[in-house]
């Protein structure tokens, strides 16, 4: 009885996938950390004041790549809108490295 | 660096909100809100950061001006 | 008779004469006035002097103030509007007391000099004018206007007897003009949640007025320690009203109803 009623449950399935595309069933695969560090340089890249930098984790915003806190705080919006979230003010002024912002987002992205 | 004083904290905080700001006007007009953004911090850079009385008068316009620019209806600023 | 007309035209001259000789000796007045210009904010503030001769100026203040913008320096700023006490604009603070400019005589004293400033605690938009924002949105948070549930039986007024008319006395002669709010040592410390004298005289005037009807509302929306019992009856309002009004009776008047709920 059991059974059959995962087969027809099984069998079901794919129509509604069929009718209801937008209804994901899966679960999206969690962001690795690689996938993180190359969007957000992408994303840095973008950013006016750091087109020509050399940005690496361990970059300070502003005294390796020569950022003062209004562009820091740029930077910052625009790695908020690569990935969708917001950075709390609190945690926001205490970010100084590209390599702190990276793990800060990880974990933000590992807690969806 | 230095720990920053609540002022500069709010300051920051302002420039925050403006610069999220951005996204909400038209793709085409950003980079006119964003050259605009700049000036208009830019022009004050210079201020010594003990003239408390200034720079708060400074956050306080700008938190006005913030309220009127980020109403919708206005698409673009030159 | 010729002799008689020459007499005449003698005196004639003679009058000219003696009215050339009325004129006085120029009493020169000193006003030092707050200016601050929001174009340059790196400078601050300063007190500026202008000299004024009373001989060749008006009684007020106010007067003062547009023979300085009219003669003297344009760039002064101030709000003004009716010049006689009924607009509440030129509330400013002179010689040390929060008045109407239009009401306020200038001291005919010239050997002491006249302070004028903006309204005190209060944000300045420029020079003598005060960013009235917050005042006017206190204003506007206590509904001052008439609820009610029914309309009138004969579809036009709402009636009041004359007595239930006469407890308005003293109450709806206020012009907002400000001049209460900011003298009262409680409302510059706690400008966001107290309400002030001014907005408290009000909301006393919508809370007994015989044909509103959301009394318990109003009462409910003071019922808090911050909006109403900020009042420590320091009674600066009552001191500094330009109109003779007595705000801190009316919010003692509040406190006593609120008691007896």
């Amino acid at each position: 009885m059991y059974r059959s009623f995962l087969r027809s449950a099984a069998l079901v399935r794919p129509s509604i996938k069929l009718s209801q595309q937008s209804i994901r069933f899966y679960v999206t695969q969690p962001i690795t950390k690689d996938e993180v560090i190359t969007r957000a340089f992408d994303a840095l890249k973008t950013v006016a004041t750091l087109q020509e930098s050399k940005i690496s984790l361990e970059s300070s915003f502003q005294k390796d790549l020569g950022l003062d806190s209004l562009d820091t705080v740029e930077a910052l919006v625009a790695l908020e809108e690569e990935f969708d979230l917001e950075i709390p003010d609190k945690i926001a002024d205490e970010i100084k490295t590209v390599g702190e912002a990276v793990n800060y987002i990880y974990e933000e992205e590992q807690k969806l | 660096m230095a720990k920053r004083s609540g002022l500069q904290r709010e300051v920051l905080k302002l420039y925050r909100m403006s610069i999220r700001c951005i996204k909400t006007k038209p793709p085409q007009t950003r980079e006119h809100w964003r050259s605009f953004i700049h000036e208009e911090f830019g022009k004050y850079k210079g201020i010594p950061k003990i003239q408390f009385n200034t720079i708060e008068h400074l956050i306080r316009t700008g938190y006005k001006r913030y309220e009127m620019f980020s109403n919708p209806q206005i698409k673009d600023i030159h | 008779m010729f002799r008689s007309i020459l007499r005449n035209q003698q005196k004639i001259s003679l009058r000219t004469l003696a009215t050339q000789a009325t004129e006085k000796a120029p009493r020169i007045k000193k006003f030092q006035i707050y200016r601050w210009n929001p174009d340059t904010p790196q400078e601050q503030p300063q007190m500026k002097t202008y000299e004024i001769d009373l001989n060749k100026c008006g009684p007020m203040v106010l007067d003062a103030l547009l023979k300085i913008k009219n003669e003297e320096d344009a760039t002064l700023t101030f709000r003004r509007s009716c010049r006689e006490g009924i607009c509440g604009s030129c509330a400013m603070n002179i010689g040390g007391k929060n008045t109407l400019a239009c009401l306020c005589r200038i001291d005919q004293d010239t050997a002491k000099e006249t302070k004028v400033y903006p309204l005190p605690h209060m944000f300045v938009v420029r020079d003598l004018v005060p960013d009235l924002t917050h005042f006017y949105k206190q204003y506007k948070s206590i509904e001052p206007y008439l609820q009610r549930e029914d309309h009138p039986a004969d579809g036009r007024e709402n009636l009041q007897s004359i007595a239930d008319r006469a407890k308005l006395d003293g109450l709806y002669e206020c012009i907002l003009c400000a001049c209460c709010s900011t003298s009262c040592p409680s409302y510059w410390w706690n400008q966001q949640q107290y309400l002030g004298p001014a907005v408290l005289m009000q909301a006393y005037r919508w809370l007994i007025d015989s044909r509103d009807q959301a009394t318990a509302q109003r009462k409910a929306m003071l019922q808090n320690s911050m909006s109403l019992y900020r009042c420590h009856t320091i009674m600066n309002c009552a001191r500094t009203c330009p109109k003779g009004l007595n705000p801190g009776k009316a919010i003692a008047e509040i406190k006593k109803q609120m008691a007896f709920d």
